[in-house]
């Protein structure tokens, strides 16, 4: 019966995720960029990512450094991590591995069989958000712009651009000779088509945001695309990223009608055929723009939702790798000898939320909140939600993001906690309920945890796990008093402020309102230079740190699992797989 | 007989109907919809874009007129597309249907042929050791829920002792052997529910046939005993049997939602599982259509089974 409800896992939880692209997993990413020195001198590649969003026409590298960037950037990643991450735990001894998988000359051939942790479910990249669908048509459909390791935009169909001064005006010069699977060229007015396909209502897109911000595209040429803003948006170039932002061929739809049964691509590999819950399969494209890669002839995928079968599949060799390996069998995985794990800490943050339109209960006051805050003890919480593989926060980003404050999660501290919330008027407590998803253990034991904690300063909770659809429509109807629940991923730190702060926006569920965070919050994307806006977002974090419309819990982590034979393969902390498209075969 | 078979087939008409509003009022009663699912909880999006959103998928619409549309669409032979993959449900249920179909037919015979086997030597061996043994297995069997029995299957034969892998389903045309490794252990956690009435039922009829007077003069002539088993005991028995058996297929189908989810089949119980908790409502509606179409279609074909075998029924 358990695997039921984890097909449906982490699919729902992530499925919001993909919006403006991942930056979920920028942990491993960034920390090389703010890594030691010596990493970063090492390898031009990550010296310039951070610069990415500044400075103007970055990402016309030459093709042959294009080709270099993913595994160099990762060793440099990989072992840039260890000084940053030490105190915080796992990163280290994940990462080596993974480096030394990135060397070596790469064989070409075989096909990898791999587990999946849901079914794909839907196939049109442009109407699905859900996670398990982007992470099949991430493979099959190119995009204007890929991500490194340090979650920095790359050039991928777009060969280089050119951002106007008044940062409006996005010019992108596309690669040329480029072919979808089924031989027809790409063209500029494919991007278009492919991007007015997204914001056309009858697409049903529920990822429309990443794009709103265009006023109008234009195609000079076949190969240039030019992109209007409405108005400056720093985040608008590495959102791009996403797969639901994929380049299509308006022949296709016109056809098909829609995306659900063809999948025509110019991504590395192509789709063959797909029986839902059963298998789907991917081959190779013979000629795919990265001459040479992939290297894999094929990935046969298979869902696998329940997490001790993907374990048993992966142990026993039924595949050759798995995604979300899961967390509570990771020190069993790591001891296996003929296993190589990758992953680390993601971008996923866990908190507490509070329901802030209750304007007559003890939680609109500030005080109550940060009681709460202090009374938290969070290693207790990791250690009893994710085997104590996560990384207890205080803030919204998680470490080693290049726009995370600096904070220090201080111990438990249950006496300040009494006293302030005897001073806010509560010094004999409350009762409460705590809402949160009964399909997802790391949130649902995490609740149990904070009802433990609260009971130490007389808050009595009760916590009410609820079923993905109920907990989503208590969520968006602010049905609730508290609740224990996530965000996921992200490749910009706007996605999240803006999504759950902003004020009246309907992903806002606290119902959180602060005309100057709101004002900064524009701020945070109409500064172009990252230090300038690095600024912004360490004040929306100060903010947030002293509002608490959610106490932050821990910072989450994703692996993947694979047999010492899959080589090459770097993990994203957005949790994309895009790693496939180096990965071969030793044997 | 034909006029029988014709007005039962009309009867279809009222229960599908009221099956479907129970359905859609049922599936609807649940809270959160299809589209907020799909969007998840901090998907960006202003609350005019939910609502666009939300009237693109019809689902502004008061529910009498979302069903009465659905219903236009089932007239005409569309039972809609899923919410989710947007793919045709009845391309859906095309890729679904054989493997519950096998499913149930191999949960049939694993609950029927061997128990019918024990039911019979339990009666006629009454109050010996194999007798008390068949009785003791059948309480067990009755007291035991397919679920759990499903949980224990796996837990013994495919993690503890590895005979049979965990995953993955293999479709049958693909590969015989392989597919029915992964089907043994469902259809028997699907059948054993049956076998236990199937055996008691065997049993009971059985002896209630050896005690007639029919019997005892078949004996009398000096007939052989198998000969009188067989053709005056069993042909008798199974009427009873048969009606049983029917109304037990019929639950079969009903398990099977519990046993793909746990065996990971990729069946239409599994998909109206998966629907149900994605609040996917064109697919629940569509299956349960189906399902409810085949357990009347069943119970029709048994009585026209009766009439087959009991040549003293006498439809009207």
């Amino acid at each position: 019966m358990a695997d039921n409800r984890d097909t449906h896992r982490t699919q729902d939880l992530t499925r919001r995720a993909f919006l403006g692209g991942t930056a979920a997993a920028a942990a491993t990413a960034i920390l090389a960029a703010c890594g030691s020195s010596s990493t970063a001198t090492s390898t031009p590649a990550p010296t310039k990512a951070p610069a990415a969003a500044a400075s103007p026409a970055v990402g016309a590298a030459s093709p042959a450094a294009v080709a270099t960037t993913a595994p160099t950037t990762a060793a440099a990643a990989t072992t840039g991590t260890s000084p940053t991450t030490a105190p915080a735990t796992t990163g280290s001894t994940s990462a080596a591995p993974t480096a030394a998988a990135a060397a070596g000359t790469p064989k070409k051939g075989g096909v990898l069989k791999m587990g999946l942790q849901g079914d794909p479910v839907a196939l049109d990249p442009h109407s699905t958000s859900l996670t398990a669908t982007n992470h099949i048509v991430e493979h099959i459909y190119g995009r204007l712009v890929t991500i490194d390791a340090t979650l920095s935009p790359q050039p991928d169909l777009a060969q280089s651009w050119d951002i106007s001064s008044d940062g409006l005006v996005y010019t992108f010069k596309l690669r040329q000779g480029v072919k979808f699977h089924k031989g027809q060229p790409f063209v500029a007015g494919d991007v278009k088509y492919s991007y007015e396909r997204v914001l056309d209502p009858k697409t049903k897109s529920t990822s429309t945001a990443g794009l709103s911000s265009i006023d109008k595209i234009e195609t000079p040429d076949d190969s240039t695309v030019k992109i209007t803003l409405k108005k400056p948006n720093a985040a608008f170039l590495v959102g791009l990223w996403s797969p639901n932002y994929a380049i299509v061929k308006k022949e296709d739809v016109d056809k098909n009608g829609d995306l659900t049964k063809t999948a025509n691509g110019t991504g590395p590999f192509m789709f063959k055929d797909y029986t839902p819950n059963t298998k789907l399969t991917l081959v190779k494209n013979p000629n795919y723009w990265d001459t040479g890669k992939p290297y894999l002839d094929g990935i046969e995928m298979t869902p696998v939702p329940d997490d001790t079968a993907r374990s048993t599949a992966i142990r026993t060799g039924t595949v050759d790798f798995v995604e979300y390996a899961p967390a509570k069998d990771i020190p069993q995985l790591k001891a296996d000898k003929t296993l190589t794990i990758a992953g680390d800490q993601n971008t996923n943050i866990r908190y507490l939320g509070f329901n802030l339109t209750q304007k007559d209960k003890p939680w609109a006051n500030p005080k109550v909140r940060q009681a709460i805050s202090l009374a938290m003890d969070r290693q207790a919480i990791v250690d009893a939600a994710f085997y104590g593989l996560a990384i207890p926060t205080l803030t919204v980003f998680p470490p080693g993001y290049w726009a995370t404050l600096d904070t220090k999660v201080p111990p438990q501290d249950i006496k300040g906690a009494k006293a302030m919330l005897a001073d806010a008027g509560f010094g004999s407590g409350f009762k409460t309920a705590i809402k949160t998803w009964s399909s997802y253990p790391f949130l649902s034991n995490a609740a149990l945890a904070v009802q433990d904690q609260l009971k130490q300063i007389g808050i009595t909770a009760d916590v009410l796990p609820e079923d993905n659809g109920t907990f989503i429509a208590d969520n968006n109807a602010k049905n609730y008093e508290m609740l224990v629940s996530g965000t996921s991923g992200y490749t910009d730190p706007n996605d999240i402020m803006l999504s759950n702060f902003g004020t009246g926006l309907a992903s806002n569920n606290s119902g959180y309102s602060n005309p100057n965070f709101d004002k900064l919050v524009s701020d945070g994307v109409a500064v172009s230079k990252q230090d300038d806006r690095k600024k912004v977002y360490a004040q929306l974090q100060q903010i947030l740190l002293a509002d608490n419309p959610w106490v932050m819990l821990y910072v989450g982590s994703q692996y993947e699992a694979m047999k010492s034979y899959v080589k090459g393969y770097v993990h994203n902390a957005t949790g994309t797989n895009i790693g496939l498209k180096e990965t071969w075969l030793d044997k | 007989m034909g006029r029988y078979i014709t007005r039962r087939l009309a009867l279809l008409v009222p229960v599908l109907i009221g099956v479907s509003i129970v359905t859609f009022l049922l599936v609807h009663l649940l809270p959160g919809d299809a589209l907020e699912l799909l969007i998840g909880v901090d998907q960006r999006m202003t609350v005019e874009q939910r609502a666009e959103l939300r009237h693109s998928y019809g689902l502004d619409a008061p529910l009498p007129v979302q069903y009465l549309k659905w219903a236009d669409h089932v007239v005409h032979g569309d039972l809609g597309k899923s919410l989710r993959s947007g793919r045709a449900i009845t391309d859906e249920l095309r890729l679904r249907a054989p493997v519950t179909f096998e499913l149930t037919l191999l949960a049939a015979i694993f609950g029927s042929i061997p128990a019918m086997l024990f039911g019979i030597i339990a009666a006629v061996r009454r109050n010996s050791w194999m007798d008390y043994l068949a009785t003791l297995t059948t309480l067990v069997g009755v007291s035991m829920p397919n679920f759990w029995l499903a949980t224990l299957l796996v837990l013994i034969f495919s993690l503890k002792l590895h005979w049979l892998p965990p995953i993955q389903y293999v479709p049958f045309t693909e590969d015989a052997g392989s597919n029915l490794k992964h089907m043994i252990l469902p259809a028997i956690a699907l059948g054993a529910p049956l076998a236990t009435v199937i055996m008691r039922q065997t049993r009971s009829a059985v002896l209630e046939m050896l005690g007639q007077d029919h019997v005892r003069v078949a004996r009398a002539k000096g007939l052989r005993e198998a000969i009188v088993l067989n053709r005056h005991v069993l042909r008798n028995a199974l009427i009873p049997i048969i009606t049983v058996l029917g109304i037990q297929i019929a639950r079969l189908l009903g398990g099977v939602f519990i046993i793909e989810q746990i065996f990971a089949l990729p069946g239409i119980g599994r998909l109206t599982l998966d629907a149900i908790q994605n609040r996917d409502y064109a697919i629940v509606q569509g299956t349960v259509l189906v399902i409810a179409v085949i357990s009347v279609l069943i119970s029709l074909t048994v009585d026209i089974l009766y009439a087959i075998i009991d040549p003293r029924i006498r439809v009207s």
